[in-house]
């Protein structure tokens, strides 16, 4: 779908990279490693009120920390919709609730981690944290849920017409557990570690606010294609963000060089383009070759899960 | 204008939808103790469990016996397969117009807690199978792949409100002309962790459900599927089916209240409720029947029943929660009540509210008592979830 006015606003990340509250993070990249790598931990006191989130795990702080600080840098107080994208939801409070009850039997359990456990609870807390009463949906769709995630974002902003600020989200979260899983199963390709980070973008249709890029296609295939290779060849993007490998002229570059392996990294994707498109100096940073920078793809392909194309221009 | 052309549901009152219709004309539930769970609760906590074991549901499908398979799977399998059937969508030649999309709470829980634990002794194999299943995303793969469904694809975590919300996305797919038929639903299944999870929250009644009813103690935990199937104008009008209804309006909002518990005034299903009809362009006095959220906890009923009045001017028409046959079965439950509203419209019946004897004391509202035949133009159906999701929609004929 080509799509007009739709934006990409301000965004935040917590990653295994300097990414919060640093805008020159790419100055001080962190090698990767071989062992699984978990996100740098921002200094939570700092910024979240330590009585309001004492009980909550890791990713439901990160969640809420880059919502509150997107929401910061695009100068806004208020959301019209919260878009949560989650592969594996809040893995530390299922393995905890899991192992309440077979540890202690299964009466007299705490309902803490139950709650905090579901898909909609990072989306549940935003909400309640910014008093957001409007359109609030999570999804978890393995590899493509970001992608489809934001496509609600566009077609919501497409069916009310008026000026939305949408909070569109893409968060994982490594445990111990969920590594070891992950590592001995195998889930992903291997070339890099896996990872997690909680990414997020505001998303508007407001021509005269903040914007870091236009958000200018968004398509689903069953894989790459003649369609996604006819839109390179149409559209020709100055670089292609992607782990795939693609027969194509434009240069290629792999965002999980950068921010590892997980299921929503594609979110990391969008704000990587988002950086290259506004930050002059990143792009040499990450070495990378593309000569002008102007238009991205974003090109997420996985056996399984089928191929989404995503397009953003500098506004 | 999105149409529905197909309903399929399981739950505990009945494999396919003709078997579910005929326990509510027959005021029959499904609610008792589990058969396949186990629990220290299975002779404690009744539920709504579907009457069929893994094996005889993999049977039923004719699925390959030596693949893993969460329960999860298998209902969502069952129901989608009759949807589809039912709305003649095998004769669609080109498969990447179709859309499937679905709910689910906690995907293939039933798995993973059984074999979280021994991990590390388990073969690369068995343990890739056994752990993707896991993922909320791993039914909707499997559903659409058995239905060689192949556009696009997605899967909605809002709790209780995962399928309404999915039909939402498909009728906004089919709206945006990205797909010209989407199926719809949602699935859960029993588990010891949502067992656990609710009896901890201390909202689960150890004899069945009595929602709307002044003495109601909580719901009873249930599973099961439910999807529809939604279809653009021009395609209904193209393949010349006989549609069921059509999909008037719909909205979500959020609670923003408290993660579990629904505000006392219900501001988020009030807004739901009344943005729903705005959208459908019905005034709330042409509401024929609603399908309400109805869970039978404390909480819920008197918030929902006072957000009832508050959009319904005090005037609040038929209505009845169907959890009081099926269970409450969470993420599946908006695609089973879909089915419930569009057979209220297709056959003139609203179905009486099991269990109830006395109003609630603050709101005096009476829920549907008797089965009764009558014409039913307008449906709205609730789902209200964790997280303060709600959602609302409304079926027309």
């Amino acid at each position: 779908m080509h799509l007009h006015n739709i934006y990409i606003g301000s965004s935040s990340c917590v990653s295994i990279q300097e990414t919060f509250d640093n805008p020159q993070w790419f100055e001080s990249l962190k090698p990767l490693t071989v062992e699984p790598m978990k996100v740098l931990a921002p200094d939570y006191k700092k910024f979240l009120d330590p009585t309001a989130t004492r009980r909550m795990s890791k990713v439901l702080k990160n969640s809420l920390l880059t919502a509150k600080q997107a929401m910061e840098q695009q100068g806004i107080d208020k959301l019209d919709a919260v878009l949560t994208a989650t592969a594996w939801g809040c893995q530390e409070d299922t393995t905890k609730f899991l192992d309440s009850f077979e540890s202690m039997g299964e009466e007299l359990l705490s309902p803490t981690s139950f709650i905090q456990s579901t898909h909609n609870t990072i989306g549940g807390l935003i909400a309640m944290s910014v008093k957001c009463n409007g359109y609030n949906n999570t999804i978890s769709h393995d590899f493509m849920s970001f992608e489809t995630s934001l496509l609600d974002a566009v077609l919501l902003i497409k069916e009310n017409k008026e000026t939305m600020n949408c909070y569109v989200g893409g968060i994982d979260e490594l445990t111990d557990f969920s590594a070891g899983i992950f590592t001995k199963a195998q889930c992903f390709n291997g070339f890099y570690p896996v990872a997690e980070a909680a990414t997020c973008f505001i998303v508007h249709n407001n021509e005269g606010a903040k914007k870091s890029a236009k958000l200018t296609h968004i398509i689903f295939t069953q894989a790459i294609d003649q369609t996604v290779l006819d839109l390179l060849q149409q559209n020709k993007p100055d670089l292609i963000l992607s782990s795939s490998s693609l027969n194509t002229e434009v240069p290629v570059f792999d965002y999980r060089k950068v921010c590892g392996e997980f299921s929503t990294a594609s979110a990391f994707g969008v704000y990587l383009a988002g950086e290259l498109l506004t930050k002059p100096l990143a792009k040499s940073a990450l070495g990378i070759a593309a000569t002008t920078l102007k238009k991205i793809a974003i090109i997420n392909s996985y056996p399984e899960g089928r191929c989404s194309y995503l397009e953003v221009e500098a506004c | 204008m999105t149409w529905i052309t197909g309903i399929g549901a399981v739950s505990a009152i009945g494999l396919d939808v003709a078997s579910n219709y005929q326990s509510l004309l027959e005021s029959k539930d499904g609610i008792g103790y589990t058969e396949y769970i186990d629990t220290y609760h299975k002779t404690i906590l009744p539920v709504g469990e579907v009457k069929l074991s893994n094996e005889q549901l993999i049977d039923l499908l004719a699925l390959d016996k030596g693949d893993i398979y969460s329960r999860t799977e298998l209902l969502s399998i069952k129901a989608a397969v009759e949807a589809h059937a039912h709305a003649r969508l095998g004769e669609i030649k080109d498969r990447t117009r179709i859309a499937f999309i679905s709910g689910t709470s906690v995907g293939g829980m039933d798995l993973s807690e059984r074999y979280y634990k021994g991990y590390e002794l388990e073969r690369k194999r068995e343990l890739v199978t056994k752990f993707r299943k896991h993922g909320c995303y791993k039914h909707t793969q499997s559903a659409a792949k058995a239905l060689n469904v192949q556009g696009i694809s997605t899967t909605i975590s809002t709790a209780c409100s995962s399928a309404a919300n999915a039909m939402i996305y498909g009728a906004r797919l089919i709206e945006a002309g990205l797909a010209d038929i989407v199926i719809a639903g949602g699935v859960d299944p029993l588990s010891k962790f949502t067992i656990n999870g609710f009896n901890s929250l201390k909202i689960l009644d150890t004899e069945p459900t009595r929602p709307f009813d002044d003495s109601r103690v909580g719901l009873n935990l249930a599973e099961g599927a439910g999807y529809i199937v939604l279809e653009s104008e021009q395609s209904v009008k193209e393949r010349g089916i006989q549609p069921l209804g059509r999909l008037l309006g719909y909205a979500n909002t959020c609670d923003a209240y408290h993660q579990t518990a629904s505000s006392p005034e219900g501001k988020g299903a009030v807004l739901a409720m009344s943005k729903a009809l705005e959208m459908a362009g019905i005034n709330p006095s042409q509401v024929d029947y609603i399908n309400v959220h109805g869970t039978g906890t404390q909480n819920n009923d008197l918030s929902e029943g006072t957000a009832l009045k508050t959009v319904f001017n005090g005037k609040v028409p038929s209505f009845s929660s169907t959890k009081s046959y099926t269970g409450h079965t969470l993420g599946a439950s908006g695609g089973i009540e879909a089915a419930y509203s569009l057979l209220a419209i297709n056959n003139g019946v609203v179905y009486p509210n099991l269990r109830f004897k006395t109003s609630i004391a603050d709101l005096g509202l009476i829920p549907q008592q008797q089965l009764e035949y009558k014409t039913v133009n307008i449906v709205l159906s609730n789902s209200f979830g964790f997280g303060g999701n709600n959602t609302s929609l409304v079926f027309g004929r």
